[in-house]
C-alpha cells in the first residue's frame, strides 16, 4: 500500500494512504506533477496546515476515503444545509477556532467534501439568529455607527416580521 | 456555604482564569516583590510571580476549594496555534476563579470604547481599586511578562493595602457567580452559545449547558482572541458560507457589520431569491432585496435574480411582481405558488419583459386565466417556456389555454390539474403547438372525455407521463389510443375512471412496456387486466390498486410474481385476503402497503 508523508508547518509528519492524501486536489496534483513517486522519502511540506488540524483533516479523510466524487458545484441547485451525516456532525463538535482552521485547511488543501460540511456547519449556525445574537457568537464588533445601523435595519424590515 | 463542594465536585475540572484579575492587589502575604530584573526569563519570572499569589490562596478558606482546580492539558492544546509558553505556565499554576462573572464580556466592550489607552480592559475589576494603575503598556501577547512596566506597577502599588484583596468580599462574588450560574443550568441560553450547540438540532432531551462552555468562562482566552474567527477567513470564504444561507437569513447577515453587509450583497449570492413563510411579505420583501442588489434608483436593474422562489405561504401581489419584470430581466425561474392576488396583468409584464423565463408555476393563483405577450405589428415573440404549472387556477378556460400553448412552443411539462373549465377542445391545441410535450396532467377535469385523449394521442412517443385521473368520463376506447400512440409511457394515472376496463390495460400493457407507475384506482379492472400487466410490464415499480373490487388475491400473486421491481403496492380497498398478502413478501423486496382485511376491523400495516 503506498503510503505519502505530509509535513504540517509545525514540523510533524504524517504517514497516510496515498489514495486519502489524494482526496485533497491540491496534494493530487503536486503528486502528478512530481511524476507520482511513490517513494518513501518524499515529504509534501503543508506550511499552510498546522499538525492538530492536520490530524482531523486526515481522520476526516480517512472515514470518507470510500466516498463517491462530489458532484461539480451546481450553481443552479438548491443549497441545503440540513443533509449533514451524524459522523461528520460529530466529528465538528469542536471549538470555533478549530472549525474555522478546518475551513482554512480544506480551501488550502481543494478538499470539497470537507470544505462544504464545515461551511454548512457555519451556515447553520447563522441561521435563524438575530445580528446581535450573531454578533455575540462569533465575537465580532458591530462597526455600525447608530444611524447607519437604523438605516440598515429600516431596509431589511421584511425580515422582521415574525 | 455548604452547597458549593457537591456541585463543584461536578464541575468539569477546568479553571476559570482572567490574568488581569491580579491588577490592584499586591500580595499582602509576600515578602519579596517580584524581581524586576528577572522578566526576561519568562519562565523564571512567572514562577516567581505566581509562587506569591499560590501562596495567597493556600491560606484559603476551605470555601475556595475551586482554586485548586487544575487546567485540563488538552484546554491548553486548544489554544491558538501560536499560544505561548507563558501562557501555558500561567494558566497552570494559576489555578483561581474568574470571578467576573458572565458581565464580563460586556464590561470589556464599555471599556474599550471608553478609554482609548486601554487595549485589553478586564480591568472593570469590582476589586480594583487601585486609582493610578497605568494599564497602557498591558497586553496579552508574549510581551506580557517580560513588560517592564509590568512588574513596576506590582512595585508601585503604593495605594495597595490588604483591604484590596478582601477574601470575605472576593468570596462572595464567587459565590455569587457560582450560584448565578448554577441557576442557569439546564436553561439553555442559546444567544450565548460558541459553536457546536447550535449543530445539535431540534435534540429531544433538554440540553445542559456546560458552566464550563468555552462561551462563558476563559474570558481570558477571549482576550488572546481579539480578533473574531471570520477574521481568518478570506472574502471568498465568507462568501461560500454565505451561499448555503436562505435569503432572509443573509439579510439578516448584512446587519452584523460592515464587511458582512459587503459580502452579503455581492449579486453572485443572490442569484436565487427564496421566500418562505407566511409572515413575509412577498412584495416588501423584494423591493427590500433589490434595492439593496440594485441600488436606490427605481429603473437599476439586477440582472443576476436569476430565480424567485416564494413558498410555505409568502405571497406577491401584481406590484412586486411588476417590480420583479422590470429589474429583473433575466428570470429564469418563478414560483408563485399560492399568491392569490395576482392577475393576468402581471403575468403580461413578466412574459413581455423576461424573455428568459423557463419555468413558470403560478399553482393556486386563482385570478389567472392567460399569459399573453405583447401584441405588436411583427409576429409575437414566442416565450422560452418549459415548465408550467397552472394546476388550481379555476379561472383558465379553453381560449386561455390556446392563447398560452400559442405561445409556449417549446412547453414540455404542463399541469393543468383541477382546471375544470377547460374541456376538449381546449386539449385540442396542445398537441398542435407542443409537439414535444413531455408531461401532461389534467387531472380533475371532469369534462375531459375520450375525445380528448384522441387528441392527446397525437403528442406519439414524446409523451412520458399522462394523468387523467378522477376524469369519468374517460374510458377503455379513450386509453387504447393513447396507449398505441403513446407507447414509451412510463406514468400513467387513470384513477377515478370507472369505464377503465381490462381490455385497455391489456392493451396498455402489451404497448407501454415501459411503464413504471400505474395508477388504477377505482378502475373496472380485474386479475385478467393484472396477469396482463404483469406479464408485460416487468419494470412497473409502482402500483395502486385501491378500490378496485375485482381484484383478488391470484391477481396480486401474479403481480407479486413477475414484477420483480416493484416498491409499492396499494391494496387498500380490495378483497385480498392473508394469502395475497403472503404472496407480497417476496424476498428481496420491498413493499410498503396498508390494506383493510374483510375478516379483522383493524387495518393491516405491513412493511416487508
Amino acid at each position: 500500500m503506498p503510503n505519502i508523508k505530509l509535513q504540517s508547518s509545525d514540523g510533524e509528519t504524517f504517514i497516510i494512504d496515498v489514495e486519502i492524501a489524494k482526496c485533497s486536489v491540491t496534494i493530487k496534483t503536486m503528486l502528478e506533477d512530481l511524476g507520482m513517486d511513490e517513494d518513501e522519502d518524499e515529504v509534501v511540506p503543508l506550511p499552510n496546515v498546522n499538525s492538530a488540524i492536520l490530524k482531523k483533516v486526515i481522520q476526516w479523510a480517512t472515514y470518507h476515503k470510500d466516498d463517491p466524487p462530489p458532484p461539480e458545484d451546481d450553481e443552479n441547485k438548491e443549497k441545503r444545509t440540513d443533509d449533514i451525516s451524524s459522523w461528520d456532525a460529530d466529528f465538528l463538535k469542536v471549538d470555533q477556532g478549530t472549525l474555522f482552521e478546518l475551513i482554512l485547511a480544506a480551501n488550502y488543501l481543494d478538499i470539497k467534501g470537507l470544505l462544504d460540511v464545515t461551511c454548512k456547519t457555519v451556515a447553520n449556525m447563522i441561521k435563524g439568529k438575530t445580528p446581535e445574537e450573531i454578533r455575540k457568537t462569533f465575537n465580532i464588533k458591530n462597526d455600525f455607527t447608530a444611524s447607519e445601523e437604523e438605516q440598515v435595519r429600516k431596509e431589511n424590515e421584511w425580515c422582521e416580521e415574525k | 456555604m455548604n452547597q458549593q463542594p457537591g456541585l463543584l465536585e461536578r464541575l468539569s475540572p477546568r479553571p476559570m482564569v482572567c490574568p488581569l484579575i491580579r491588577l490592584g492587589r499586591s500580595s499582602p502575604l509576600s515578602e519579596q516583590p517580584p524581581n524586576p530584573t528577572n522578566h526576561n526569563h519568562d519562565s523564571e519570572y512567572a514562577y516567581n510571580y505566581h509562587s506569591q499569589y499560590m501562596n495567597i490562596y493556600d491560606t484559603a478558606t476551605p470555601d475556595r476549594r475551586l482554586n485548586q482546580l487544575c487546567l485540563e492539558d488538552e484546554y491548553v492544546q486548544k489554544q491558538p496555534s501560536d499560544s505561548n509558553y507563558m501562557q501555558q505556565q500561567f494558566y497552570q499554576k494559576h489555578p483561581y476563579l474568574n470571578n467576573e462573572g458572565p458581565d464580563y464580556q460586556e464590561k470589556f466592550e464599555q471599556n474599550s470604547s471608553n478609554s482609548e489607552n486601554l487595549r485589553h480592559s478586564p480591568i472593570v475589576n469590582p476589586f480594583a481599586k487601585q486609582t493610578s494603575l497605568d494599564l497602557s503598556s498591558l497586553s496579552f501577547d508574549r510581551s506580557y511578562w517580560e513588560h517592564d512596566n509590568y512588574s513596576k506597577q506590582e512595585m508601585n502599588q503604593t495605594n495597595s493595602s490588604p483591604e484590596y484583596f478582601r477574601p470575605q468580599v472576593h468570596q462572595s462574588n464567587e459565590t455569587n457567580y457560582l450560584l448565578d450560574n448554577f441557576a442557569k443550568l439546564g436553561k439553555s441560553s442559546p444567544s450565548l452559545d460558541q459553536g457546536y450547540h447550535t449543530l445539535v438540532s431540534p435534540s429531544p432531551g433538554p440540553v445542559t449547558p456546560s458552566l464550563w462552555s468555552e462561551g462563558n468562562i476563559y474570558k481570558g482566552k477571549k482576550f488572546q482572541n481579539k480578533n473574531n474567527s471570520f477574521d481568518k477567513l478570506p472574502d471568498e470564504l465568507v462568501a461560500r458560507i454565505f451561499s448555503f444561507l436562505p435569503s432572509l437569513d443573509l439579510s439578516v447577515c448584512a446587519r452584523v457589520c460592515r464587511r458582512f453587509e459587503i459580502l452579503a450583497w455581492t449579486p453572485a449570492l443572490w442569484r436565487t431569491i427564496t421566500l418562505q413563510g407566511e409572515h413575509i411579505s412577498g412584495d416588501r420583501a423584494i423591493r427590500g432585496v433589490l434595492r439593496q442588489l440594485c441600488g436606490q434608483g427605481r429603473t437599476g436593474a439586477c440582472p443576476s435574480v436569476e430565480r424567485v422562489y416564494l413558498t410555505d405561504g409568502a405571497k406577491l401581489t401584481d406590484r412586486g411582481l411588476l417590480l420583479l419584470a422590470r429589474r429583473c430581466p433575466e428570470l429564469t425561474h418563478l414560483q408563485i405558488q399560492g399568491s392569490t392576488a395576482v392577475t393576468n396583468n402581471a403575468l403580461f409584464e413578466i412574459a413581455t419583459r423576461c424573455h428568459n423565463l423557463q419555468h413558470l408555476d403560478v399553482t393556486g393563483c386563482v385570478q389567472i386565466s392567460c399569459i399573453s405577450v405583447t401584441a405588436g405589428p411583427e409576429p409575437p415573440r414566442r416565450l422560452q417556456l418549459q415548465y408550467l404549472d397552472l394546476t388550481d387556477c379555476p379561472a383558465l378556460q379553453d381560449s386561455g389555454l390556446r392563447v398560452i400553448v400559442r405561445n409556449c412552443p417549446q412547453l414540455a411539462y404542463l399541469y393543468l390539474r383541477r382546471c375544470i373549465q377547460i374541456t376538449d377542445a381546449g386539449l385540442k391545441f396542445v398537441p398542435s403547438f407542443c409537439s414535444g410535450l413531455r408531461e401532461l396532467s389534467v387531472s380533475d377535469c371532469s369534462n375531459i372525455t375520450d375525445f380528448g385523449l384522441y387528441e392527446l394521442a397525437k403528442l406519439g412517443a414524446t409523451l412520458r407521463y399522462l394523468s387523467v385521473a378522477k376524469c369519468d368520463q374517460v374510458s377503455d376506447a379513450g386509453l387504447k389510443v393513447v396507449a398505441k400512440r403513446c407507447y414509451k409511457l412510463r406514468y400513467l394515472n387513470v384513477r377515478g375512471c370507472e369505464a377503465v376496463s381490462d381490455d385497455a390495460i391489456t392493451v396498455l400493457a402489451r404497448s407501454c412496456t415501459r411503464l413504471r407507475a400505474l395508477d388504477i384506482g377505482k378502475c373496472d379492472v380485474s386479475d385478467a387486466g393484472l396477469r396482463a400487466l404483469a406479464e408485460s410490464c416487468p419494470n412497473l415499480k409502482k402500483l395502486s390498486l385501491r378500490n378496485c373490487d375485482l381484484v383478488t388475491d391470484r391477481g396480486v400473486q401474479c403481480i407479486a410474481y413477475y414484477c420483480r421491481g416493484l416498491q409499492q403496492l396499494n391494496i387498500q380497498d380490495c378483497q385480498i385476503s392473508l394469502e395475497g398478502y403472503r404472496a407480497c413478501g417476496c424476498p428481496g423486496q420491498y413493499f410498503f402497503r396498508t390494506c383493510y382485511d374483510p375478516v379483522q376491523p383493524q387495518p393491516l400495516k405491513h412493511n416487508i
